[in-house]
């Protein structure tokens, strides 16, 4: 299933329509059982995924900015977000404002990084879209050693583990970044820990799935230490881990 | 091949190439079971010498006849009684510690109890690790 990026922008003077519009597809994600991360940037960018094959929803965002535009007093030329959708562009969103027609800061063709990420073919493609999406300098270098360390050992990173890291860490790219490791079966492993307060370690199955567990420690007498874990979806897993790994030190 | 379970008091040694080596020291992967049913540990009071050091110098050298040591390689050390009561209060899992006795490689011991798909014991024992010894020459 491909995904497309849709970023849209102008909204320095109106960041309501762009948290508008990320509450708008949080909505829809949840009637959809879609999930994909919805992130705001500095109240100016509203940036969500969606898939191909959710035409209807392009639509119904489209008419959402047309309303939103109406009540902040101003016009929305209309995007054909299928039409877009079909042509893997990414849609440029024009305003009218004040009679001066200006632009979309959004004028070139983003790259889609899940797309890049799930066609590629060798390691080096994965860490290279890894690297090129920002912000991850420091986990591209990591799996970088362990993947020439691993091949040294003999044995080899599972590439669709790796894959399946890759596309975690681009959709939650504000998690603390972790301690990465291979395990026997070479598969990637993720760990944040507290000292003294607990652990949570994923494993990135093929499929796609996390075989997770957590455990946080209770020294004082009379508590007792709460664990789980399972193999569960992504977003499954973050329901269950992330308030532990936020507080991580990185 | 006779077995005999080590006691508390005794410590064991973990081979960990740095693939299993995060910034933090040891990471779970480190004790996940790969193979076979025991995690592979080798019993650092088997030469009987004075320090632990001492031992671990002699545990390095038997190793090496049987195993490669990498350059970047540690070698995390566990106490057998801390890491024992701990998996029973923390995961409720009885886990124990054999020395395996083998001929060829007397200080060889392995660590039994849990499954291979188990996560939350090799969290528990990578954060039961005592100190670590990096490779000496």
């Amino acid at each position: 299933m491909n995904k497309l990026v849709y970023e849209t922008s102008g909204f320095r003077r109106g960041p309501a329509m762009a948290r508008a519009t990320c509450n708008y597809i949080r909505e829809y994600q949840q009637t959809a059982q879609y999930k994909s991360p919805v992130r705001m940037k500095k109240d100016e960018h509203a940036t969500f995924m969606l898939a191909q094959e959710h035409v209807e929803a392009l639509n119904k965002i489209a008419k959402t900015f047309e309303l939103l535009a109406l009540n902040l007093e101003r016009t929305f030329d209309s995007v054909d977000f299928a039409n877009e959708a079909r042509n893997m562009h990414t849609p440029r969103i024009h305003w009218q404002d004040g009679g001066a027609r200006r632009p979309s800061r959004v004028s070139t063709i983003k790259l889609n990084w899940h797309t890049m990420i799930k066609d590629a073919e060798k390691v080096e493609d994965i860490l290279n879209s890894l690297r090129r999406i920002g912000g991850f300098d420091a986990v591209v270098q990591r799996l970088r050693y362990l993947d020439t360390a691993t091949k040294e050992e003999g044995r080899a990173i599972e590439f669709q583990s790796l894959q399946k890291f890759a596309l975690f860490m681009r959709d939650y790219p504000q998690l603390k970044t972790p301690e990465i490791g291979i395990t026997p079966r070479g598969l990637v492993q993720s760990v944040w820990r507290m000292p003294e307060h607990g652990t949570v370690a994923m494993n990135f199955l093929p499929s796609g799935e996390i075989m997770f567990a957590m455990i946080l420690y209770r020294r004082t007498p009379g508590t007792r230490t709460h664990k789980i874990n399972g193999v569960m979806p992504p977003h499954r897993v973050m329901q269950h881990v992330k308030e532990f790994i936020d507080k991580v030190d990185a | 091949m006779m077995v005999k379970k080590l006691h508390g008091a005794d410590n064991v040694a973990r081979q960990c190439s740095p693939t299993v080596i995060g910034k933090k020291g040891p990471l779970a992967a480190a004790f996940e079971l790969s193979g076979h049913d025991y995690l592979s540990v080798c019993h650092i009071e088997h030469f009987g010498k004075v320090t632990e050091y001492d031992n671990m110098v002699e545990l390095q050298k038997e190793f090496k006849r049987h195993r490669h040591i990498g350059p970047n390689d540690q070698f995390a050390i566990l106490n057998v009684g801390d890491v024992v009561k701990e998996l029973l209060e923390s995961v409720k899992l009885k886990i124990w510690i054999n020395d395996l006795e083998e001929s060829d490689f007397p200080l060889h011991s392995g660590i039994y109890g849990y499954a291979e798909d188990d996560l939350l014991v090799p969290i528990v024992l990578s954060d039961m690790v005592v100190k670590t010894y990096k490779k000496i020459t």
